[in-house]
């Protein structure tokens, strides 16, 4: 009677133990001095082998995973800031491009993967901008102030070439031949100047040089914290 | 029962296998052009993460890359440059020092745009081999940026 | 009891099912980071930067990152000391590609012209689909005078 209430006890905590401890050792061996070329060979080959086995845990383990938990960041964007502004980190919002398989791969192909995400989260967005139902109160008062203030901080060498607010999304296409990519000290300027809209972040297309097409995220700008001195 | 003990070998293995694996098979960092330092000229301007020279002077700037882990014998270097100067060139150089400073390896060639291009914006790269690596050695990039024409400078520093 | 040791083998799956930057690094970076945009009176504290004069200056803030790649929701988090009864702080964090090119801005956070004292800006986040590790994560901030200090910046 005894002996299985022991087991079911000792079972699951040997288990995190052997995890612990192993990791443990895992990273005080990649602090050492890796200068003998023969053991560093050999635990190369060992690592190898022990990393086939994790990849394919890993890969069975995307499988079994239900398919809206890899959904696209706008939809867990909106989750997070719906539900819980407080949420960070970000780790469940990790699309196939973020984590391990971006850190296994060679940095160019990494960069080749994350920019085939990009496009394709970019592009459902645009759809998204073009078919949710328009909400008229929200455009009327952000469509035009928002294109005002870029023009007004971006210069005469920025035309705005479009912009259209939805309900959740505006999408504004700028334009800039002259330069591939925007100047950070306006848009540092317009970013806080777009304070009094009622937009929160901004994403950044930038798949085309000369021509940037921001999508800003409909929300309450943060209320202005009051300083409070310390004790 | 069988899958069970498959199920139970290969959940032990792997968990044995993420902890066994040494951190640098993920390595490398990326450091904003913002970090150098400027070893000889004037005051840079500084972006929110890169570092342009506009004084009309050459600059010659150290920048660090941050780095927690140990790299592979082999350390790849990549510089994201601006260059606007059709007379002058910028021109990176990669360092791999040991914590006492002492150097143990500069990467070869030195990066500058490819193709003999006049002005550029472009990531260049060079690579060079330590004889060993060790988690405390430290990396940096020197730059030379022409003063020939404004906003010549560093977006970012790579190790790898 | 079968059931219960299946269970047991659940933490270690959740340790392998991690990738490798859940378990590495966000990070904490000092202030002493920050670079001035625009000119000003400043100084370097052993953590941190002060303005020492009396009205604003814009400063970025990188911070440093390692081989992580983060997710495709980047949270922020800057701690500063408002020592001025007149302007307030506006900081607002980016994330940019190695080659310069910026991919998000989050909201800016602000603090009160009067009050004075600590505050530390959370509950902050960006997405970024498609993720890489050579993104570089950095905050910009116009600083008030009177000695008013950015402590530190994070990203994780």
């Amino acid at each position: 009677m005894t002996q299985p209430r022991l087991s079911s006890v000792f079972i699951p905590l040997g288990a995190v133990a052997l995890a612990a401890a192993a990791y443990a050792w895992g990273r005080s061996v990649s602090t050492e001095n890796q200068g003998d070329a023969a053991v560093a060979a050999e635990q190369a080959e060992r690592v190898a082998v022990l990393e086939r086995a994790v990849k394919r845990l890993r890969a069975a383990n995307r499988k079994a995973t239900p398919p809206s938990s890899q959904a696209l960041a706008v939809h867990s964007t909106n989750r997070a800031t719906a539900s819980d502004p407080t949420r960070g980190g970000g780790e469940e919002d990790r699309d196939p491009v973020d984590g391990a398989d971006v850190q296994e791969l060679h940095p160019d192909e990494a960069a080749r993967l994350a920019h085939q995400t990009r496009i394709k989260y970019f592009d459902e967005l645009s759809q998204r901008v073009d078919t949710e139902l328009v909400d008229g109160a929200w455009r009327h008062r952000t469509e035009a102030p928002l294109e005002r203030l870029l023009s007004e901080h971006l210069g005469p060498n920025v035309k705005v070439s479009e912009a259209t607010c939805a309900s959740t999304f505006c999408r504004v296409t700028l334009s800039h031949p002259e330069s591939p990519r925007l100047p950070s000290n306006e848009m540092f300027e317009f970013d806080l100047s777009r304070a009094t809209l009622e937009v929160t972040e901004v994403l950044f297309d930038v798949r085309a040089e000369g021509t940037t097409t921001l999508y800003l995220k409909r929300g309450q700008a943060p209320a202005t914290v009051q300083a409070a001195a310390e004790e | 029962m069988k899958k069970l003990v498959r199920f139970k070998t290969v959940a032990i293995l792997s968990a044995l296998a993420l902890g066994a694996i040494p951190s640098d098979v993920w390595a490398g960092a990326t450091a904003p052009g913002n970090g150098c330092t400027v070893l000889l000229g004037g005051t840079p301007n500084y972006g929110t993460t890169g570092l342009a020279n506009n004084t009309g002077a050459t600059m010659v700037v150290s920048c660090p890359i941050p780095m927690d882990h140990a790299l592979t014998n082999t350390v790849n270097f990549r510089v994201y440059i601006n260059d606007r100067s059709a007379t002058e060139v910028l021109s990176c150089a990669g360092y791999v020092h040991d914590w006492n400073g002492g150097q143990l390896g500069s990467a070869t060639p030195n990066m500058v745009c490819s193709n003999n291009q006049a002005e550029c914006s472009e990531l260049v790269s060079a690579s060079t081999t330590v004889p060993s690596q060790s988690s405390s050695n430290v990396y940096s990039v020197q730059c030379t940026i022409p003063g020939s024409a404004i906003y010549s400078g560093i977006e970012s520093v790579r190790a790898f | 009891m079968e059931r219960l040791t299946k269970l047991s083998f659940v933490p270690a799956l959740v340790l392998v099912a991690l990738s490798g930057d859940a378990l590495a690094s966000p990070n904490t970076a000092s202030a002493n980071h920050c670079r001035p945009v625009t000119s000003g009176t400043y100084s370097y504290g052993t953590v941190g930067i002060a303005n020492l004069g009396t009205s604003n200056m814009t400063v970025a803030c990188p911070i440093p990152m390692d081989a992580t790649a983060l997710g495709s929701t980047v949270s922020f988090r800057m701690r500063v000391t408002d020592n001025s009864t007149v302007g307030g702080f506006s900081c607002t964090p980016y994330v940019f590609t190695q080659d310069g090119t910026q991919l998000a801005a989050g909201a800016a956070k602000t603090t009160t012209g009067p009050q004075t004292g600590g505050v530390t800006f959370s509950s902050w986040t960006v997405s970024v689909p498609g993720n890489v590790n050579t993104n570089m994560y950095s905050i910009r901030c116009s600083i008030p005078g009177n000695f008013s200090v950015i402590n530190t910046a994070r990203a994780e």
